[in-house]
C-alpha cells in the first residue's frame, strides 16, 4: 500500500509504515491507521527484529505531574485555497513556499529539480506571489513577518542552481528586516530575479497548454502585466497551530486578536505569560524566525527553570478569603475571576460555595466587588481597613478647599499620581489620594461611605478600560460609577460629585487636570448636604 | 482651524471612510475591466491622487467618471478599501462643484422630463406584446420631480446653461 506523502507535498509517495519526518532525532517510524491493513498482513510484526510493533495498541490518556509548562505549538500556513482568485487547489501547479521548500532539497523527492505538478516537467518560469492571506484584513490583518525573506530564499536558490529559470515576484511590499535579511534582496536583484510592485488579482489556466497566467499590475510602470508561469508559487500568511485555542482554554491563558498566544508584557515579559509557570516562546506568540525564535526559547526555558528551581512559589498575601457562611449558590465570583482562581465547592444537598486557590489568586479584588453577599474579603484588603482608611486620611482639612477622596489602584491609578508628582505638577492639597489594588475591588456602598466621611466629591482612578491590569477591574469599576451615581441622584445628591477617570500610568498631567476640574467643580456646587451629620 | 484636505473630506463622505487603508498594492487595477482598456483609468491611482491631495487633477480630469461600478476591485481589495464607493463620493463632490461631463446633463433631462433614463423607442414599445411583456407603466414624473427637488437633486440640472 502506498499513499502520497504529505511531509514531501504529495510529491512522492509513502508506505502504511513510514518515518513521518526524517529530520526529527531520533528518527521513529509510524503506522497510518487509516492504510494499515493491520491483522490481515503483520506482516511488519515478523519483520521487526527487536519486535517493537504491537499492532493492538489503543491511545491512552497519561496524566504527567509537571511544575512548569512551556508552550512552542508553533504556527502554520494559512490555507491559501481560502482565496479562490487564486484558485490553489483547482490548480496542481500553484503551490505554496512550504510545498516549494521539498522541491528545493536536494534530498527530497524531486532531487532539487523544480517540477510542476501536473505534469513533473521542469519550471522554466516560476512567479511568487506573497502576502496571500497576510495583510489583509479579509482574513488576517497582519504581516506574517518572514514570508518576504522565504520567497527570497528560495528565489535565490533556485535562480542560482538553474540561472536560466526566469523568476518573478509580485510584492505590495519587501519586508527585510533583519540582520543581514537586505542582503538576500540585493544578492535577488542581482542574480536578475524580477519584482513587480503589485498584489495579483487572479491567477488563470490556459486550459489547453495548462499554462498559468497571473494577472498583475507593476504600480512603477502603471502597467498592468500577465505574467505566464509554468509554477505559481504562494507565500501564505502565517496562522497559529490548530488546536491553539483550545490549548488556551484548557490552560487559561490569553490568545490575541491574531489568535497567538498573549504574552504578559511584550517589552519587558515577552515569554510569560499571565499565569506563573506556563512560558510561551517563537511561534505561537507570533511568526518570526529561526534566530529570534531560538532567543525566545532560551528565555522560556530559562524562565521555567528559575521558576522550579526555587522550589517554592513566594506569594503576596494579599489573596481573597471566602466567608463560607455567606457564600453560596451563585456563580458571579468563578465567572469574573481573571485568573480562573476560584472554583465551586459541593456542599451537599444541591448547595454549594466558591473556593479560591491562593496560588491562583493575584490579589485584585475583583470577586470583592462583584459578591453580592458580601462573602469575600481580600486580605489586607478588608472593607473595615479601607474605612479606617477612608476616615482616617479624610479627618483633616486645613484649606478651605473642598476635600476629594481620590481611590486610586494600585497599577495605573496610583502611578500616574506618583508621575504628577515627579513632573512637579501642582493638584490641590485637598485631593487625598487612597490605594486599593484594582478598581474592580470597590462596592457601591464605599462611594457612599466615601461623603459619610467629609468627602465632597470621590475621584476613582483606574487604568484604561482596555489597559486593566487585572484585565476587566476598570470596566467593572466603570459600571458601578454609573449606577452609584444614579444612586446619588435619588438621595438627592448631585451626581457630579463622583466621577471615574481611566489613566495610563504617565499620564501625570491628565490626573493633575483632572484633579484640578473637579475641585473646581465642587467649589461651584457647594457644600454637600447630608440627611444623616456626620 | 485647519483647513480641511481634500482627503478629509472624502473621508468623510457616505463611501469615502475607508480611503486610508490603501496601500497601493494594485489589486483593484488588476482587476479593472475598465483599466485594461484603456490607461486613463486606474482606481489604484485616483486613490493615490485623492490621498495626495491633487483635487484639481481629479476633479477637473475625467477618470472619475469612467469607472463603470462592477466593484471587482472592491470584492478584491485586501484592505477592503470601497474603491467604487469612494470613487462616487468624489464624484459627488465634482457634481456639487458643477464639474460633470456633458452627457450627465442628458441623464438629468432624461431622469427628470421621462423618469427614465434611457427613452424608452416606439420599437421596443411594439415588441413587448410579442414577447408576453405587459405594457409598460407611466413613471409617475410628477412625484419623481417632488423626490428630485426635495433632495435638492433638480438644482444641479440647472447648471446645464453653465458653460463647460
Amino acid at each position: 500500500m502506498e499513499v502520497p506523502d504529505e511531509y514531501n507535498a504529495k510529491l512522492s509517495m509513502r508506505k502504511a509504515v513510514y518515518m513521518n519526518n526524517p529530520p526529527v532525532h531520533p528518527p521513529v517510524y509510524a503506522i497510518d491507521e487509516s492504510v494499515c491493513k493491520f491483522h490481515d498482513c503483520e506482516e511488519c510484526v515478523k519483520a521487526c527484529p527487536t519486535q517493537a510493533i504491537e499492532l493492538d495498541q489503543k491511545p491512552e490518556e497519561v496524566t504527567i505531574n509537571v511544575g512548569s509548562i512551556v508552550v512552542a505549538t508553533g504556527f502554520e500556513e494559512f490555507d491559501s485555497s481560502t482565496i479562490k482568485e487564486y484558485h490553489y487547489n483547482d490548480y496542481p501547479d500553484v503551490i505554496t513556499n512550504l510545498e516549494l521548500a521539498r522541491m528545493v532539497d536536494g534530498f527530497g523527492p524531486t532531487g532539487g529539480v523544480i517540477v510542476r505538478p501536473s505534469n513533473r516537467q521542469p519550471a522554466k518560469k516560476i512567479v511568487f506571489i506573497q502576502c496571500v492571506g497576510s495583510r489583509d484584513r479579509r482574513w488576517k490583518p497582519y504581516c506574517s513577518s518572514i514570508c518576504c525573506m522565504i520567497s527570497l530564499k528560495h528565489a535565490t536558490l533556485i535562480k542560482s542552481a538553474y540561472p536560466e529559470a526566469d523568476i518573478s515576484v509580485c510584492y505590495i511590499d519587501i519586508r527585510t528586516t533583519g540582520r543581514e535579511h537586505e542582503y538576500y534582496y540585493e544578492q535577488a536583484r542581482e542574480m536578475g530575479i524580477k519584482f513587480v510592485k503589485g498584489r495579483p488579482t487572479e491567477i488563470s489556466r490556459d486550459p489547453k497548454t495548462g499554462k498559468l497566467v497571473v494577472d498583475t499590475e507593476d504600480a512603477l510602470l502603471h502597467r498592468l502585466l500577465e505574467l505566464e508561469a509554468d509554477l505559481v508559487v504562494l507565500a501564505p500568511a502565517m496562522v497559529p497551530s490548530e488546536g491553539t485555542k483550545e490549548l488556551a482554554e484548557i490552560l487559561g491563558i490569553d490568545i490575541d486578536q491574531d489568535g497567538f498566544y498573549k504574552e504578559y508584557n511584550a517589552k519587558l515579559r515577552p515569554t510569560e505569560t499571565k499565569l506563573r509557570g506556563i512560558y510561551i516562546c517563537g511561534g505561537t506568540i507570533f511568526p518570526k524566525d529561526a534566530p529570534t525564535t531560538s532567543l525566545q526559547a532560551h528565555s522560556a526555558a530559562v524562565k521555567a527553570a528559575k521558576f522550579l528551581n526555587k522550589g517554592k512559589i513566594i506569594k503576596d498575601q494579599r489573596t481573597a478569603v471566602i466567608n463560607q457562611d455567606y457564600c453560596g449558590d451563585c456563580e458571579f465570583c468563578p465567572v469574573t475571576c481573571p485568573y480562573h482562581a476560584i472554583t465551586l465547592e459541593d456542599k451537599g444537598e444541591d448547595h454549594f460555595a466558591a473556593k479560591v486557590s491562593d496560588l491562583l489568586c493575584e490579589g485584585c479584588g475583583v470577586c470583592v466587588g462583584t459578591c453580592p453577599q458580601n462573602a469575600i474579603e481580600l486580605r489586607h484588603s478588608k472593607p473595615e481597613q479601607m474605612t479606617a482608611q477612608m476616615n482616617g486620611i479624610l479627618s483633616l482639612n486645613e484649606s478651605a478647599e473642598p476635600l476629594i477622596l481620590a481611590i486610586c489602584c494600585s497599577e495605573c491609578g496610583h502611578t500616574a499620581v506618583d508621575s504628577s508628582g515627579m513632573a512637579m505638577m501642582e493638584y490641590p492639597a485637598s485631593v487625598r489620594v487612597m490605594k486599593v489594588p484594582c478598581t474592580g475591588i470597590l462596592q457601591i456602598h464605599q462611594f457612599l461611605e466615601a461623603f459619610k466621611a467629609g468627602a465632597q466629591g470621590v475621584m476613582v482612578v483606574g487604568c484604561k478600560s482596555d489597559g486593566c491590569h487585572y484585565e476587566v477591574g476598570s470596566q467593572k469599576a466603570e459600571k458601578k460609577v454609573d449606577l452609584a451615581k444614579t444612586l446619588l441622584n435619588e438621595y438627592g445628591i448631585e451626581s457630579e460629585r463622583l466621577e471615574m477617570f481611566q489613566f495610563v500610568f504617565i499620564e501625570g498631567d491628565k490626573f493633575a487636570e483632572a484633579a484640578q476640574m473637579m475641585s473646581e467643580r465642587l467649589k461651584k456646587l457647594g457644600n454637600l448636604k447630608l440627611m444623616i451629620g456626620p | 482651524m485647519r483647513a480641511e484636505s481634500f482627503s478629509e473630506t472624502i473621508r468623510e463622505r457616505l463611501g469615502g471612510e475607508t480611503i486610508t487603508f490603501c496601500y497601493q498594492c494594485g489589486t483593484c487595477a488588476s482587476s479593472c475591466p475598465v483599466a485594461k482598456r484603456t490607461t486613463d483609468f486606474n482606481p489604484r491611482e485616483i486613490i493615490k491622487l485623492c490621498l495626495l491631495d491633487e483635487k484639481d487633477e481629479i476633479l477637473d480630469g475625467k477618470s472619475i467618471w469612467l469607472c463603470c461600478s462592477c466593484y471587482n476591485c472592491q470584492e478584491r481589495c485586501p484592505q477592503k478599501v470601497e474603491i467604487a464607493d469612494v470613487i462616487y463620493a468624489v464624484r459627488n463632490i465634482a457634481i456639487e462643484k458643477g464639474k460633470v461631463p456633458n452627457i450627465y446633463f442628458e441623464f438629468f433631462n432624461a431622469i427628470s422630463n421621462d423618469g427614465r433614463i434611457v427613452k424608452v423607442s416606439q420599437f421596443a414599445e411594439n415588441k413587448r406584446p410579442q414577447l408576453g411583456l405587459p405594457p409598460l407603466q407611466p413613471t409617475g414624473v410628477d412625484a419623481l420631480k417632488k423626490i428630485l427637488s426635495t433632495t435638492g437633486f433638480d438644482k444641479f440640472h440647472l447648471k446645464k446653461e453653465e458653460p463647460q
